[in-house]
């Protein structure tokens, strides 16, 4: 209990802890070695008070817990907090909480001798002046865990410098902020992985602005990237094969209704059909990539209400297989089936050209910007009963769930 | 002229220029005016064809919504082939029609020309005159395409003989033009040319 109590007396006197540097603890040690061989061939009383000057400075300095040995003859002071301690007033506010932790165990010390406050002061400064101050303002800033990082120090320059209150962190390799604090190793762990994981998203970035930068579109042979105005930026991705365009000149292309819907459907260098297109700010190379990026795009239009659908007041010809939202105004989701034949009173004259797909709607709808007047001029000229369903069994099976041919009678 | 479509032809007239064909004459492009929309191209005909030795010309018109519409092209030097007319030089070419594809450019519609000048489809013909010869006299379809190759196109194999029989007719007060294309469609039966014209 002695020995706690002296190490708390420890800190409370001198804001060093216990990670100084290593000279002073081999002093410390060299005295304790004196120390207990002394008090085995003498008792002297005057010996005795110099040696507990001597633990004091050593446990001061070096901060070792004293041995057993040491702490039957050594009885801290009662209460020798109590005395007019010299705190540095920008020390005040950060030594505090250890101050008030230690005057509540210096009462339970019972009696002892008391060093006088010169003493101890005197002892203090005659040992630090050799075990040089920049142990005490190395030391100064680490304090306990929950102590705060200087904010300013972490982005910069603090102007207090080693004066300052709070705690000037330990410099990250990542993102180059003192950032990292110096006694908290789970608050180092986690800024450690989430500077790490932000330097993979950066490298992600820069290898994804890397392969985009020099791709040309397909169509309009402008680098996509150097796109004007910058709206245009944008990549056009077909799931089906890996030809570049950008968004708008392949969306442009699969709007071209003077062509069949084979053709425009298809990639206009490989001729490989994709259902739709997916807008994306970068190019992607690898197989993972497009394929996350698909699904972040199917997971996007899938919240957006469905216009034909209209909140539960209109039907939609897709059924089911939409990929834009189904919900009622509460916002409950319906599924309403399959897709429904709405019969037309027409005869049933088909022709290819004709033919909507479920993503030329995706397609049409997304590039409202765009001409959304002919896309509703389409719809407009006839009415909505018009649009009738193919049978089902001709166009589901084989078919990629995802692409559903709709004619148009 | 829409923008896309300047910018674009710009840049393939360029590619066409530094392109591997044209260091070997293959084809070529000029432009006509500075509008950019009309362009004369120019092809050879392909080694080992009646067209060999002909240097053809072609008249492209770029559209405005190019390269989201074909470009129309049609052969202004005339040519025996099934699938241009004899007459206006009007070509039946997919791509140049339905099988258009945005990213194709004015390289690979020359290039393609070229490919049909080596591999005509007489069952999808722009000629049914030309096209009937091609596939019953196919002989004399070779030699009337050399011979126009020769007559209009720089060709090295004129025959003598069919020219012979152009003569008398141009003899006759026939227009040489008309003439020749009437015996070729006539599988140079001078008889029968004759009577076709003054029937």
């Amino acid at each position: 209990m002695a020995s706690g109590a002296s190490v708390e007396f420890d800190r409370s006197t001198s804001t060093s802890s216990s990670s100084s540097s290593p000279h002073p603890k081999s002093k410390s040690k060299d005295k304790t070695v004196t120390l207990t061989t002394t008090s085995s061939d003498s008792s002297h009383k005057v010996s005795s008070a110099t040696l507990m000057k001597c633990e004091k400075v050593t446990t001061k300095v070096g901060g070792e817990p004293p041995g057993p040995s040491k702490s039957k003859t050594f009885k801290p002071p009662e209460n020798w907090v109590d005395a007019p301690e010299f705190v540095p007033s920008w020390l005040a506010s950060s030594t505090s909480s250890p101050k008030t932790s230690a005057s509540s165990e210096g009462d339970s010390f019972g009696s002892g001798e008391l060093p006088s406050y010169s003493e101890i002061v005197g002892e203090k400064i005659g040992a630090e002046q050799d075990a040089s101050s920049s142990v005490v303002t190395q030391a100064l800033p680490i304090l306990d865990s929950t102590s705060e990082l200087c904010p300013y120090a972490m982005v910069g320059e603090c102007r207090y410098g080693y004066k300052c209150v709070l705690l000037h962190g330990l410099k990250c390799d990542y993102c180059g902020q003192s950032c990292l604090h110096p006694s908290d190793a789970t608050q180092r762990e986690r800024h450690m992985k989430e500077c790490v994981e932000q330097h993979e998203k950066d490298m992600e970035l820069s290898f994804a602005v890397a392969r985009s930068i020099d791709k040309i579109c397909g169509i309009c042979y402008e680098k996509v990237m150097s796109k004007n105005p910058p709206g245009e930026q944008r990549f056009g991705i077909l799931p089906s094969c890996a030809h570049c365009y950008c968004l708008s000149c392949i969306r442009r292309w699969r709007q071209a209704r003077q062509f069949d819907n084979k053709i425009i459907r298809a990639c206009p260098e490989c001729r490989v059909t994709s259902d739709f297109v997916c807008p994306s700010r970068y190019w992607v190379d690898s197989k993972e990539e497009k394929e996350k990026l698909i699904e972040s795009y199917k997971v996007a239009l899938s919240k957006k209400p469905c216009r034909y659908y209209r909140n539960g007041e209109g039907q939609c010809p897709f059924g089911n297989k939409c990929f834009y939202l189904h919900a009622l105004p509460n916002g409950t989701v319906v599924d309403v089936g399959p897709p429904r034949r709405i019969s037309g009173a027409q005869g049933r004259v088909r022709t290819t050209a004709q033919t909507l797909s479920i993503w030329e709607y995706i397609e049409e709808w997304e590039m409202q910007w765009l001409d959304i007047e002919d896309f509703m001029g389409m719809f407009d000229s006839d009415t909505t009963s018009e649009f009738s369903l193919p049978d089902m069994d001709d166009d589901l099976d084989g078919d990629d769930e995802l692409f559903l041919d709709w004619d148009r009678m | 002229m829409a923008n896309i479509a300047t910018q674009r032809i710009k840049r393939e007239f360029k590619e066409v220029v530094k392109s591997e064909e044209v260091a070997r004459c293959a084809i070529r492009i000029d432009l006509v005016n500075d509008s950019w929309s009309e362009l004369r191209g120019e092809i050879a005909g392909p080694p080992d064809t009646p067209y060999e030795g002909g240097v053809f010309a072609l008249e492209i018109l770029v559209p405005e919504t190019y390269p989201f519409n074909p470009p129309k092209v049609r052969f202004l030097t005339k040519i025996w082939h099934p699938n241009i007319s004899s007459v206006t030089g009007a070509i039946c070419l997919d791509i140049l029609k339905d099988q258009w594809a945005a990213a194709m450019t004015l390289r690979t519609v020359l290039l393609s020309l070229q490919a049909l000048l080596a591999a005509a489809e007489p069952d999808d013909p722009q000629d049914a005159v030309v096209a009937r010869q091609y596939k019953e006299y196919h002989n004399i379809f070779k030699t009337t395409a050399q011979h126009w190759t020769a007559i209009y196109a720089g060709g090295p194999n004129r025959i003598g003989e069919y020219e012979t029989r152009v003569t008398r007719l141009v003899d006759m007060g026939v227009d040489e033009l008309t003439a020749r294309a009437v015996l070729s469609a006539n599988n140079w039966d001078l008889e029968r040319a004759t009577e076709t014209i003054f029937s």
